[in-house]
Formats: structure tokens, C-alpha cells, sequence
């Protein structure tokens, strides 16, 4: 058992080594996954929240956690790709590389034949991958998720016809703490 | 016309590659100045209130990275630790030279960062963000009672 566990981290952090941006990027997604997994099952858990409602605010969570992993996994392809092609067509290049090298010609050149840059530009070029991966993330979780929250909840409103009141997840957050902080202790 | 990165910048990038602190720090940073400016001109709602809510996001954020910066603090350093005492070892032969086993260090403690960040969320975030949240606000706002 333990060895097994060795073995599995001993592996991540070796594809940690080869693909960091990756690494990133899947990381990001499974806690983002796992974040809402458990807040899904809390609310599930919850004696604070009328049955009736339990089933409206459990699958909310789960299609905003749901959502909001693949917007993740999603941008952060997107821009480490992004990322990567703007090295390929040498818009971004590092400074040590000399003048008449930077062109996308030469780039390819270098990246493709084993040249005394080589080994630091396809350093560089992954480098420039994992910054854009970050980026991407960034922007899923501080632009994307918010907005794909807001019309995932109007979408999840219209449905629910019986319902028409949303609750917000921080409103149904506080309440819980809040009757649990001030709920009288029951004998 | 291309834009060149210098090797300050290139260094700072192969941080984030090797330390989980410094990835969540990339990415904290931004929502905690996101979220609240957001809030802040919402519109839709009085000014009272988009202070109120403004404030609650910020510490909201804030509480939930300073947890996850600890926790990757203590994750990054217990990785690097078991492979100091041999616990955990490569398994490739790319990656058994002396060389590349600082490297392989900093990468297990970036995976047992991670490992500690569920960890965390599940006993730390889950059951107390939304407690110190209350306690904070009631603080900082004795007299706006919760809608």
C-alpha cells in the first residue's frame, strides 16, 4: 500500500518534471472539482436547508462545479497553446537570443535541428506554455466562472418553475453557519 | 517586432514551474483584486450595500488564499522532505542523476502540495471560510444585520 502511494507521487512529480504546464492546468481543475464535490455533499448533508430545497441547491452546485472545471480545463488548453505559438511565430523570444536569430524562420529552425540554442528556446517555449496555462486559469476563475454562474443560475431558475426565488450559495452558506452559530443547542 | 522576455521574468516563470506557493500566489493575487472591484460597481444594488459586499469578497478571498497558501507552504515543504529522506524516490532513469534531484525535490513538493491543498479544503475551507467570514464581517460591520 505505501509503496503504491510512493510509486504514484514518485510518477506525478515526474510528469510534473516533463510537462509542468499540464501538471498545472489538471491540478487546477481537480481542486476546483473537488472544492465543489465537498460543497455539494455539505449542502447535501445539511439540516439547515428544508428538504424541498436540498434538491434545487445540491444541483446547482454540481452543474457550477461542473461548469466551471471545464471552463478551466478549457482556457488553460487554449492559452498554453496560445502561449506556445506565439514563441513558433517569434513574437515573444528571450533576450539572450541574438538579433538576426529572432525570426519565425529561424525559430523553427532552431526548435526543429540541434543547434547551440536549442536545449534554452525549447526551455523557453515551455516556460512561456506554463505563464499562459496561469493565465488562462486566471481568467477562468476571476472572468469566466462568475459570468457562466450568473446565466447558469437564471437558466437553472427558469426551469425550476415551482421555485422561483434563486438562492444564492453564499446566502444559503451564512445561513447554515449562522443557525449553526446561533441555534439553540437541541437536548 | 517581437517582445522579448528578460531572464528575471524567465526566472520568475521557472518559479511557478517548481513552487506551489508561488502558482497559487499567480493566481490569487488577480481574484483578490477581481472580485471585489467587481462587486464594488455592481450597479444593481445601492452604494451602502456595494461596500458591504465589496468588503465580503475581499476577505472572503482573502481568507481562502491565505488558507491555501498555507497549505501549500506545509505541502512544498513536507514533498521536499520526503525526498531528502529517500522516502520517495525517482523512478525513471532520466531523472536518478544527482543533477536533476533538486529538481525532482521541488516537484514532489509541488505534488504533495497539492495532495495537502484537498486535504485542507475538506477540513479547513469547507466547515470554517463561511465562520470566519461572519465573525469578520460582524466585526468590521457591527450594525448591518445579514439579508
Amino acid at each position: 500500500m505505501i509503496s503504491k502511494i510512493q510509486n504514484y507521487i514518485a510518477k506525478a512529480a515526474e510528469y510534473n518534471m516533463r510537462k509542468p504546464d499540464d501538471f498545472i492546468k489538471y491540478t487546477g481543475a481537480a481542486v476546483n472539482a473537488f472544492y465543489y464535490t465537498c460543497q455539494a455533499t455539505a449542502f447535501a448533508k445539511s439540516k439547515n436547508i428544508p428538504e424541498e430545497k436540498k434538491k434545487f441547491v445540491v444541483s446547482q452546485e454540481i452543474g457550477e462545479g461542473v461548469l466551471s472545471t471545464g471552463i478551466t480545463l478549457y482556457l488553460a488548453s487554449k492559452f498554453k497553446d496560445f502561449g506556445k505559438s506565439l514563441v513558433d511565430k517569434a513574437k515573444i523570444l528571450p533576450q539572450y537570443l541574438p538579433k538576426d536569430l529572432r525570426n519565425p524562420e529561424s525559430v523553427k529552425n532552431i526548435l526543429n535541428n540541434t543547434t547551440e540554442y536549442t536545449a534554452k528556446l525549447t526551455e523557453f517555449r515551455g516556460l512561456i506554455g506554463t505563464a499562459s496555462t496561469v493565465v488562462g486559469i486566471v481568467l477562468a476563475y476571476t472572468v469566466a466562472t462568475p459570468i457562466l454562474r450568473n446565466i447558469f443560475a437564471n437558466f437553472i431558475n427558469k426551469g425550476n418553475k415551482k421555485d422561483n426565488t434563486q438562492i444564492p450559495t453564499e446566502m444559503i452558506n451564512q445561513n447554515i453557519f449562522k443557525d449553526f452559530l446561533t441555534a439553540p443547542k437541541k437536548a | 517586432m517581437a517582445i522579448l522576455v528578460g531572464q528575471k521574468i524567465i526566472d520568475g516563470i521557472k518559479g511557478i514551474q517548481t513552487s506551489a506557493v508561488k502558482e497559487k500566489l499567480c493566481i490569487a493575487i488577480p481574484a483578490l483584486i477581481a472580485f471585489p472591484t467587481i462587486d464594488y460597481f455592481n450597479k444593481s444594488v445601492d452604494e451602502d450595500t456595494r461596500k458591504y459586499s465589496a468588503a465580503k469578497s475581499g476577505i472572503k478571498v482573502l481568507i481562502g488564499a491565505l488558507d491555501g497558501l498555507f497549505a501549500r507552504y506545509v505541502g512544498q515543504m513536507l514533498g521536499e522532505k520526503l525526498v531528502k529522506s529517500e522516502f520517495i524516490k525517482p523512478i525513471s532513469d532520466e531523472f536518478k542523476n544527482p543533477e536533476k534531484m533538486k529538481a525532482f525535490s521541488k516537484s514532489v513538493g509541488k505534488t504533495s502540495a497539492f495532495l495537502v491543498t484537498l486535504v485542507s479544503i475538506l477540513v479547513m475551507d469547507i466547515p470554517f471560510i463561511d465562520k470566519a467570514l461572519n465573525v469578520a464581517m460582524k466585526k468590521l460591520f457591527p450594525n448591518k444585520s445579514e439579508k
